[in-house]
């Protein structure tokens, strides 16, 4: 984007009536188009949001941050220049370069970041902060030649890079990667010297415009996909098994089929943070098996879950994978290298992503292995991304919704020694129940998100309430997997979010946590801020066997209604924790 | 001379002004919500779609649109 069609976009109609997404801009120096393309990215991204960036004032790094102090701003977007660390590596001061100063240039620079340091440990713990660090070049204030690091420029930059790690520990806070920027702002073509000097603006609008992309994206993610289905032949290894045989198969350096190999290296680092990795092959499901066998396969059998190796269109595949994971096509990415293969599932499923292998294109292949990463970026793994993909294992393995051997379900549920934890207390904090919230499409009250200054708003709140739900029983552990907000008023419970994972479907867990409600507060009614979304049918489906021809805003759920028609709750044994907050 | 494309630059460095208003106008000054984030906004998106560092003389009787397309002409960067 230039600065012409950024401020053409900034000229487009906004919303009116809603909250506006509020950005504190903290740099030293005139961020002016700076602002300009933070505002037009954070528009672009959040077309439902009326976007105000707010800059500070000039030269004045740390006091700006401070501004979070006096007003709420729902983001706070850092940019660290080297003339904030010390003046004298600026054009506009002329505070000597001679080598005795460099020594207490560099000390100067080291307290400015631990200053900066303490500071962002203050007042940014409450808000999505995004740091960007010094993007220009440093002044040729050391006696070295342009060609060589000087030792005090190593030990800044080291200084900088710890100062960088340790801010980067707080989870709302993410580092611009300098590795990344480079790649896409050519470092000879950041500096605009005469505009810093008669305007106090050295960024090139290019560069603006790059490091506001890069700023904005992190400032408002996109929900992660949740899985990825890939083929195998020619795509997780080289060479086809039904000719090649289990042994014939490759993904080594002596048979130039390496890039199988770093694939599946990713594949098992991908399944390793949680992501589910399903395979739609056509092959012979007792072949398949053998090959994962193979002792030198990166990507083990226990990465995988489900293997659908068979004869049949891979779209078919494909959805009975969608299926046993329970999540949606637009959550999913699917990898194959026949082109036909692709063009066949992108068909079947316009919403998910289709990826030809680029088995021969090297170029490609990073490409991909640098998209895949985006698209399924995480910052933290939380314990539950590490228990997903065994419990969506266990559930296939024992499918609750059908009961064995005649059982009743009830029988089953019954007999499941299933064991819920109720913890009474607001997450502020908790970063799986935000994921939860922001995440969780079908069995949600409402669709509604927060970003993390509305829910630390909402629940900063004297009167809100916060319930999660951890759920295990003899198949496993489903981790944290409900979460209710709302707040009780007047004999009534209201309800403003309620979400429980696709996971823990079936097992009625979701009329224990009402019932729980109703016990706790000692109310007559639960109100319901419905609404009905496209995603949320199983929500919709729950409410609706209350009797309730029509489930709307403001649905209200009288405890006796609850008691006769709510099915009979399973035996688990319940578990109670009250925290503060 | 493409006339729209450098009113269309005009007109993203001062949004809501009337093309017509920034002709006629005199001066900078004269034209609607002008200030000196204006002006670099302007300099900055001539820069970017001309590839041209214009220095504005500091006069009260420059008309800007006038002034800059003469530039760009004498500069023969428009035909």
């Amino acid at each position: 984007m230039n600065l012409l069609n950024a401020l053409e976009c900034l000229k487009m109609p906004v919303p009116v009536g809603v909250r506006p997404l509020k950005v504190l801009l903290a740099c030293g120096f005139t961020p002016v188009h700076l602002e300009t393309f933070l505002a037009a990215y954070l528009s672009k991204r959040c077309p439902e949001r009326r976007v105000e960036v707010r800059p500070g004032v000039f030269g004045d790094l740390a006091g700006n941050i401070r501004m979070l102090e006096r007003e709420d701003y729902d983001a706070l977007a850092v940019v660290i220049e080297w003339q904030d660390l010390d003046s004298r590596f600026g054009f506009r001061t002329l505070g000597g370069w001679q080598i005795e100063k460099l020594p207490d240039i560099v000390n100067s620079a080291e307290r400015s970041l631990e200053r900066l340091r303490n500071l962002l440990q203050n007042v940014a713990s409450s808000v999505t902060t995004c740091i960007c660090l010094p993007t220009l070049p440093l002044p040729p204030l050391f006696s070295t030649t342009p060609h060589q690091s000087s030792t005090f420029e190593l030990s800044l930059r080291q200084k900088l890079a710890a100062f960088a790690e340790a801010v980067s520990l707080n989870r709302r806070v993410s580092v611009v990667n300098s590795q990344y920027l480079d790649t896409v702002s050519p470092p000879e073509s950041r500096l605009n010297l005469r505009t810093e000097l008669s305007q106090g603006i050295p960024y090139k609008p290019s560069h603006a415009s790059i490091v506001a992309e890069i700023m904005s994206e992190l400032l408002s993610r996109p929900v992660a996909k949740k899985g990825l289905i890939t083929d195998l032949d020619d795509t997780v290894w080289s060479g086809i098994l039904g000719e090649a045989g289990v042994n014939g198969v490759s993904w080594n350096l002596d048979q130039h089929s390496q890039l199988h190999g770093i694939y599946q290296q990713f594949l098992a680092s991908m399944a390793s943070a949680g992501i589910l990795i399903g395979v739609a092959s056509k092959n012979d499901s007792s072949l398949v098996e053998k090959a994962f066998e193979r002792d030198d396969l990166l990507l083990s059998k226990s990465d995988v879950f489900p293997i659908a190796a068979n004869w049949g269109p891979k779209s078919e595949s494909v959805k009975n994978i969608l299926k046993k994971w329970n999540v949606l096509a637009e959550s999913v990415v699917f990898v194959d290298d026949s082109p036909t293969e692709v063009a066949e599932v992108q068909q079947a499923f316009p919403e998910m992503e289709c990826i030809v292998f680029p088995k021969t294109d090297h170029a490609v292949f990073w490409s991909l292995l640098q998209h895949l990463r985006d698209a399924f970026s995480k910052t933290t793994v939380s314990e539950e991304d590490l228990l997903r993909l065994q419990s969506i294992r266990n559930s296939a393995a024992q499918p609750v919704s059908s009961a064995p051997d005649g059982c009743s379900i009830d029988g089953f549920l019954n007999k499941a020694e299933g064991h819920l934890i109720f913890t009474s207390a607001k997450p502020l904090g908790d970063n799986r129940a935000f994921e939860l919230i922001n995440k969780t499409n079908q069995f949600n009250l409402n669709g509604r998100r927060y970003d993390e200054s509305a829910w630390s708003k909402f629940l900063s709140d004297p009167e809100a309430y916060g319930l999660t739900v951890s759920y295990e029983d003899k198949f496993g552990k489903l981790g944290r997997i409900a979460v209710l907000i709302g707040r009780p008023a007047d004999k009534k419970f209201f309800v403003d979010s309620w979400v429980l994972s696709c996971r823990a479907f079936s097992r009625r867990i979701e009329c224990h946590m009402l019932q729980y409600v109703y016990k706790k507060f000692a109310v007559d009614e639960i109100v319901f801020d419905v609404q009905e979304t496209a995603r949320n049918g199983p929500l919709m489906e729950f409410l609706r066997t209350f009797g309730a021809q029509s489930v709307h805003a403001n649905f209200v759920l009288p405890k006796s209604y609850f008691y006769d028609r709510a099915p009979e709750l399973p035996g688990y044994s319940i578990e109670e924790v009250v925290s503060g907050g | 001379m493409d006339e729209d494309r450098l009113m269309r630059c005009f007109t993203a460095a001062f949004p809501g002004v009337d093309p017509t208003d920034i002709k006629e106008a005199k001066n900078f000054d004269a034209i609607p919500g002008s200030d000196s984030l204006r002006l670099v906004n302007l300099l900055a998106v001539l820069d970017e779609e001309y590839d041209v560092e214009i220095e504005l003389p500091d006069s009260p009787d420059f008309k800007p649109y006038d002034g800059v397309k003469q530039y760009l002409l004498q500069h023969g960067l428009i035909p």
